[in-house]
């Protein structure tokens, strides 16, 4: 134990006493393997030094690389986060370590009087100066997954709450979600480029009341503010079909960018873009799948593009007042029975069978009769490639089946005990 | 059972071809063949089984007119009987339909979903065969094991196949129903049907399936698991009768195939109270008049039966279920009360009907 320290401390002092360091010295008293130690320590730091920045500049140049702000950087407010010169060596002496061993000739006076000193402990004594404060490192509160955004710590994604009260007007059961929160700038003559956030939320209460908002402001908490009770005042209803999905198919194009929606059974889920995802889920849409072509970063446009083919969508009941004619829906699950949608309101019933002879309702409301090319794809094809690929993929999925077995072998009490097992893993004779 | 080895009789003729499996692991070439048909000698040894004294239920239960009796009780509610299938995920499919498409349509499902309602047999538990076939005892010790012997001539139905055993003294004898079935399933495999009884119903777990309600689950699984005369479909399917009377959820099982056994079992066992208050609760007159019958029907030598047959008018709802009140009825009261306010809310409803017409 004691040879370990003593060991520890010669590296301190050497490292220490760097202008010194390349003349070889003895060191009487220590032991030899100490000294043997220090030597290689020696040679190793002395072959570092030489291309090293350390001697070539002093401390105060280094701190004042830290610390230091150009004017320019002060003017457009970079002088507050910068850091403060700190006091390394504050509770600590030079050359000394943390178990007191004196080093005669190096820690301490080698000769007493005419005796030489030996290697000895000095009892720790109350520290004068206090030890350099240690600073706690700042605890980051974990955010629960679920009320994560969608990339790390940052506001897209996550709820900021209902809009605030407007007079006597609660806004019970809504929530809110940022959709974009971004940097943007203009210039100015006085101050040149002068920043602002832009935020894009949405709020809704999940059962087809939603309103989206853009705002800015300098600071990103008040364009959020903003944004919410903006998206508060701008609600649409949005009618669902049985408060799960869309009436039909559709597809919108704003700007460049452009969404084709299906409708999905109930149980399909989300599968869209997560604009659109979280969009429906402030609506209150539960299945729907969608695709965004073309530009789908464009989060504003998405947003304004899918609100808009929402709102343009035909209910069941206005198609079958149009046509004149009864919406029946075949569902497999319910064995395809004739299940009655909607009636022509008044009663009038077409007595003539609709006549387009390729009546297709997945496909009859796109713009254009432009229909979206669909591939039937084998979920295998990337195992078919080669007759190998087809061959190891066989060979992996030949036991697929093995577990669910041995389960129900266990049900019916037919699995074997663990020693039979063994029994039958051995060899024949 | 222990790992079986199948041998296929390709020497033999085609008519009758054989296959027979050897009931232990070792294997051996095959030794002998049976070629004479099984056929008549099985039929034989179910027979020569001794008559029991209880009443057979099967030739009352396929009478056209229970038949009748039970599927008009049952109720056919489309919605119900198509009921949401565990199926894959699929699209919707939507179409523009005028009245005429849409009766037409409506009626084509109707018919296409009737065969859901087929009501399983009612019979009572098979007896096993003890008669041997025949006794040879100059075939004993031929082996260490058994040899099974199945009919897999094509177009054998499952019920008419006959699976025979030459056993280690020589015996031959009419296999075991178990056996039987175990072969079936290995040759003629029915899905949805195991190999070994599931484990469901055992009596604890199917405690546990009836306090959950599920009943229809556990009778469609019965159903599928079993054959009708199966003494475990019929313990089975009484224990889900028996709570199914006790709770009075007699509403789980309308429109479904178990309806019309159930309504059986309940007039068999002369306790059919409990579903009449049920119909009667819920203004299915007609339908509590057809149970009344079906319990005339069943029982020819009660005194509801000649009661009923006496009635001057056989048409009359209420006077059939009050004839039964009369007679064979255990618990009068709840019976009485839950006519009384039938017929009181039908005349209030027709008095209604009048005054807005």
């Amino acid at each position: 134990m004691s040879f370990k320290m003593a060991a520890t401390s010669v590296y301190r002092v050497l490292a220490c006493s760097r202008s010194k360091l390349l003349t070889p010295f003895v060191c009487r008293g220590v032991s030899p393997n100490v000294s043997q130690i220090a030597a290689r320590q020696l040679t190793l730091i002395s072959v570092r030094c030489s291309t090293s920045f350390v001697g070539k500049v002093t401390a105060n140049e280094l701190w004042e690389g830290v610390t230091s702000v150009s004017n320019a950087g002060r003017k457009r407010g970079r002088g507050k986060s910068v850091k403060r010169k700190l006091d390394l060596n504050r509770g600590q002496r030079i050359g000394m370590g943390k178990s007191g061993m004196v080093f005669p000739g190096l820690t301490g006076p080698a000769l007493v009087g005419k005796k030489l000193v030996d290697i000895h402990q000095v009892k720790p004594q109350e520290e004068e100066e206090t030890a350099a404060p240690v600073i706690p490192k700042r605890k980051t509160l974990k955010i629960p997954a679920l009320q994560r955004g969608y990339s790390g710590r940052k506001y897209p994604g996550t709820s900021i709450g209902s809009p605030d009260p407007i007079n006597d007007y609660v806004f019970e059961d809504f929530d809110t979600k940022v959709l974009e929160y971004k940097m943007v700038s203009h210039m100015t003559g006085n101050l040149g480029r002068k920043m602002r956030v832009s935020t894009l939320v949405v709020t809704g209460n999940k059962q087809g009341l939603a309103g989206y908002a853009v705002a800015k402001s300098p600071m990103g908490k008040a364009a959020l503010r903003k944004a919410k009770n903006m998206a508060g005042q701008r609600l649409q209803f949005i009618e669902l079909y049985e408060g799960h999905t869309v009436f039909h198919n559709f597809a919108v194009t704003e700007g460049r960018t452009k969404i084709f929606v299906e409708k999905m059974p109930k149980g399909y889920g989300l599968d869209c873009h997560r604009i659109i995802k979280t969009i429906c889920e402030i609506i209150g849409i539960q299945d729907l799948q969608a695709k965004v072509e073309g530009s789908d970063g464009n989060v504003q446009n998405i947003c304004k593009g899918f609100f808009r083919g929402l709102m343009e969508q035909e209910t069941h009941q206005s198609l079958a007042d149009r046509v004149k004619l009864h919406v029946v829906e075949f569902r497999p699950e319910l064995e395809n029975v004739p299940v009655v949608v909607a009636s022509p309101s008044h009663g009038e019933v077409n007595l003539e069978p609709i006549k387009e002879e390729a009546f297709d309702f997945d496909n009859m409301y796109y713009e254009d009769g432009k229909i979206p090319l669909k591939k039937a794809e084998d979920p295998l094809r990337l195992h078919r490639q080669t007759e190998a690929h087809w061959r190891t993929y066989l060979k992996n999925n030949r036991d697929r089946n093995q577990v669910q077995a041995r389960y129900q072998r266990m049900i019916y009490g037919l699995e074997p005990s663990s020693e039979e097992l063994k029994q039958r893993a051995k060899p024949l004779k | 059972m222990a790992a079986s080895t199948t041998f296929r009789c390709s020497s033999l003729s085609s008519a009758c071809r054989l296959l027979f499996q050897k009931q232990t692991a070792g294997y051996r070439q095959l030794r002998f063949l049976s070629s004479s048909s099984q056929d008549n000698s099985a039929s034989d040894a179910v027979s020569a089984a001794p008559e029991n004294e209880e009443r057979d239920p099967f030739p009352v239960f396929v009478q056209p007119r229970v038949q009748e009796l039970l599927t008009r009780i049952t109720g056919f509610d489309l919605m119900k009987v198509a009921g949401p299938q565990k199926k894959p995920l699929q699209r919707p499919i939507y179409k523009l339909m005028t009245d005429e498409q849409l009766n037409a349509e409506l009626s084509s499902a109707k018919e296409r979903l009737q065969h859901r309602l087929q009501m399983p047999p009612y019979m009572k538990p098979r007896r096993p065969h003890l008669t041997p076939l025949s006794v040879d005892p100059e075939l004993a010790g031929f082996d260490k094991s058994n040899y099974v012997f199945v009919d897999i001539s094509f177009g054998v139905k499952d019920r008419k196949r006959s699976v025979v055993i030459r056993e280690v003294d020589g015996t031959l004898r009419v296999a075991p129903w178990d056996v039987k079935e175990r072969m079936n399933q290995i040759y003629n495999p029915r899905e949805g049907r195991h190999v070994v009884k599931p484990s469901m119903f055992e009596e604890a777990n199917l405690e546990r399936m009836i306090s959950e309600k599920r009943y229809q689950y556990v009778l469609d699984r019965a159903c599928c698991q079993f054959e009708p005369d199966d003494p475990d479909f019929i313990r089975t399917t009484h224990r889900v009768y028996n709570a199914v009377d006790q709770c009075g959820d007699y509403e789980h099982l309308r429109s479904t195939r178990h309806f019309g056994p159930l309504a059986f079992y309940l007039a068999w066992h002369s306790s059919i109270d409990g579903l009449l208050v049920d119909m009667l609760d819920r203004d299915k007159a007609q339908d509590a008049r057809d149970l009344v019958v079906l319990f005339a029907d069943v029982h020819p030598d009660s005194s509801c039966a000649a009661a009923i047959s006496e009635l001057p008018q056989q048409d009359d709802d209420v006077a059939v279920i009050k004839t039964y009140l009369a007679t064979d009825c255990k618990n009068k009261d709840k019976v009485e009360l839950s006519l009384r306010a039938m017929v009181d809310s039908q005349r209030s409803k027709g008095k209604t009907q009048n005054s807005s017409l």
